[in-house]
């Protein structure tokens, strides 16, 4: 019997038998005859394919909404009010600080609201120098929250910023 | 202050309720800016406009609280 149709015969009895296609012969060093097989490609093995889910990054809106669900948001909504309320009342002081500040820099800061306090706020003039005149209003618990509302607002509020405030207010 | 004037003719047109409106979309944005930091791709229009809208919420409750 030719030898492969012996190996032939043989596949359908032995799982031993090599799956690839027989390309040829060659003798082992114990003098057997073996069959040479093709490499079996890679593509053979199976591809896993992990199906993809994609995560949604959270909304703005969610983030937002998760902002006013924090435990102390209350406190600083209401810290807020009093803080805009008391922004309002010394507006016109405020203006003149600011005039001073841009036309004598700190020594006419330091004569409207008092030498010691434009030392101690010499880092961050300006908000601390809105917070001495408004920080009289504000309860004293709520100064700490106070100083950093005042300071975002300050160093960081935008005219587009207060355009957008226009536009919602005129909105109604 | 980016620009006083502009805010002194802001809160001469719209008084206490527009300074409360900028202080709490100040509040909002600040803690909302805290929140998104971490994440990329940050839409400050977006953002401004969603803490606005939320602010002015706000506002109106407390509006409607005090009536």
């Amino acid at each position: 019997m030719p030898l492969e149709e012996m190996y032939k015969r043989r596949r359908r009895r032995s799982s031993n038998y090599p799956r690839g296609q027989v390309i040829g012969f060659y003798t082992d060093s114990r003098g057997r005859k073996r069959p040479i097989t093709r490499r079996r490609s890679r593509a053979y093995l199976p591809r896993l394919s992990f199906p993809t889910v994609p995560v949604p990054k959270p909304s703005l809106e969610n983030v937002v909404t998760g902002v006013l669900s924090q435990a102390p948001i209350a406190r600083q909504i209401y810290t807020a009010y009093v803080l805009a309320d008391s922004l309002c009342e010394n507006w016109n002081a405020i203006a003149q600080i600011y005039d001073e500040y841009q036309q004598k820099g700190v020594q006419g800061v330091a004569n409207k609201i008092g030498t010691d306090a434009v030392h101690n706020a010499l880092s961050s003039i300006q908000t601390d120098a809105v917070r001495a005149m408004v920080c009289g209003c504000i309860p004293k618990t709520y100064q700490s929250v106070a100083k950093g509302l005042l300071g975002y607002l300050i160093s960081t509020i935008t005219t587009a910023e207060i355009a957008l405030a226009r536009q919602f207010l005129q909105r109604g | 202050m980016s620009d006083p004037k502009e805010l002194d003719e802001f809160l001469n047109e719209y008084g206490k309720e527009g300074m409360r409106l900028l202080v709490l979309f100040s509040l909002l944005k600040s803690k909302a800016n805290a929140a998104v930091q971490p994440l990329s791709g940050l839409d400050e229009g977006r953002l401004n406009q969603v803490c606005m809208a939320r602010a002015k919420e706000l506002l109106d409750l407390g509006k409607k609280s005090t009536d």
